[in-house]
């Protein structure tokens, strides 16, 4: 009767296995990993709480005694965004609860850009002047580019500071504006 | 035929013992932890859904209906929130917040009347109890809920409505609570 083949594996062949086992797990985790932190970043990104607080500057920018600089958002040449600033109220009143409300909302930055992102996105991509937080938003949100359904011609961008019960995290939204 | 029938040497079988213990610890490490983070995730899903029904239902009545005026009361734990509207129609927050007495003070006050902890958002006329995640007892036998309500802010002045109900759970801490900021008679 034939002789059986008991010699086992040789030593090369179990390091090829376990070199290509090490290569393929390396491979999932280092596609899964980044996956579970994307998922944590994204619980601050337009929560409940920031859709509703930029729903509320967003009323404020479409008021009427608010002058908004449209040349600085829309033109070629222009800054791509500006600051939402309650100074821009020509009503007292107006500046005056635009101020509490910002001040009750722990004082957010507001950037107002066009519809369609893809100018800010570029113009922030690389830019250290502004924080990670915002650039990492900037490359979540998509584009835009079909365009708005409500003729929307700006967007408002809102990062918000979260510091009540000794917290200290930030979220972040947007919302379309008409005016 | 000549058959192979040395069978395994004592190091053998011991070196496979270590091997199987080792992958068994490392796999109930694994699945422990994945049961904790479960555990905390159902509880975090079971709070958001809380905060976000009742954010949702009194920040659209402030959007569709227009707030005009607010004002409340505080007396003994509750907290009572009017909200007037536009159209002449009210609505009505009490939030409940009665704490038993933590370890501590429970070990230091060993008599008294007893207090379980007591937690209820009333708004429009519907209990919106909060989310049953567990609880347990002090030394008095007080019931110390694992969801509490942390802090109650409430104001009314300078035109703007803040409202911030902070939740405390003991593993997530302070972090989720309902926060609602509304300018008052803005249209």
């Amino acid at each position: 009767m034939k002789e059986l083949n008991n010699k086992g594996f040789m030593l090369v062949e179990t390091l090829i296995v376990a070199v290509f086992l090490v290569t393929i797990f390396s491979i999932l985790y280092v596609n899964f990993y980044p996956l579970m932190g994307e998922y944590e970043r994204r619980e601050n990104f337009d929560d409940l709480d920031s859709k509703y607080a930029i729903y509320w500057i967003k009323r404020m920018v479409q008021d009427s005694y608010y002058n908004l600089d449209t040349a600085s958002i829309t033109s070629a040449t222009g800054n791509k965004y500006v600051k939402f600033d309650c100074n821009n109220f020509s009503d007292n009143n107006k500046k005056s609860v635009c101020n509490e409300t910002m001040s009750r909302l722990e004082n957010p930055e507001i950037y107002i850009i066009s519809y369609v992102t893809t100018d800010f996105k570029n113009k922030i991509k690389n830019n250290e002047t502004f924080d990670v937080g915002i650039r990492d938003y900037m490359s979540y949100l998509p584009e835009y580019t079909i365009g708005s359904l409500n003729g929307a011609q700006y967007r408002l961008i809102a990062k918000l500071h979260n510091s009540k019960d000794d917290n200290d995290f930030y979220t972040y939204a947007t919302i379309e504006v008409k005016k | 035929m000549k058959l192979n029938n040395k069978g395994m040497s004592i190091v053998e079988i011991l070196v496979c013992f270590v091997l199987v213990a080792l992958i068994s610890v490392s796999i109930y490490t694994a699945i422990s932890s994945f049961n904790n983070k479960r555990n905390i995730e159902s509880f975090k899903e079971k709070i958001y859904t809380y905060k976000n029904t009742l954010t949702k239902l009194i920040q659209d009545d402030l959007i569709k209906n227009g707030l005009i005026s607010a004002d409340y009361t505080i007396n003994n734990g509750i907290y009572t929130i009017n909200l007037h509207f536009r159209d002449n129609t009210q609505k009505t927050l009490v939030i409940t917040r009665k704490l038993a007495m933590d370890y501590n003070e429970a070990l230091e006050n060993k008599s008294g009347p007893l207090q379980n902890d007591e937690f209820m958002i009333l708004y429009d006329g519907i209990e919106y109890p909060l989310p049953d995640l567990g609880e347990y007892q002090n030394d008095r036998g007080e019931t110390i809920k694992d969801l509490r309500i942390n802090n109650i802010i409430i104001n009314t002045d300078s035109s703007v409505l803040t409202i911030y109900i902070g939740l405390y759970h003991p593993d997530l801490s302070t972090r989720y609570g309902i926060n609602i900021v509304c300018p008052i008679n803005y249209f």
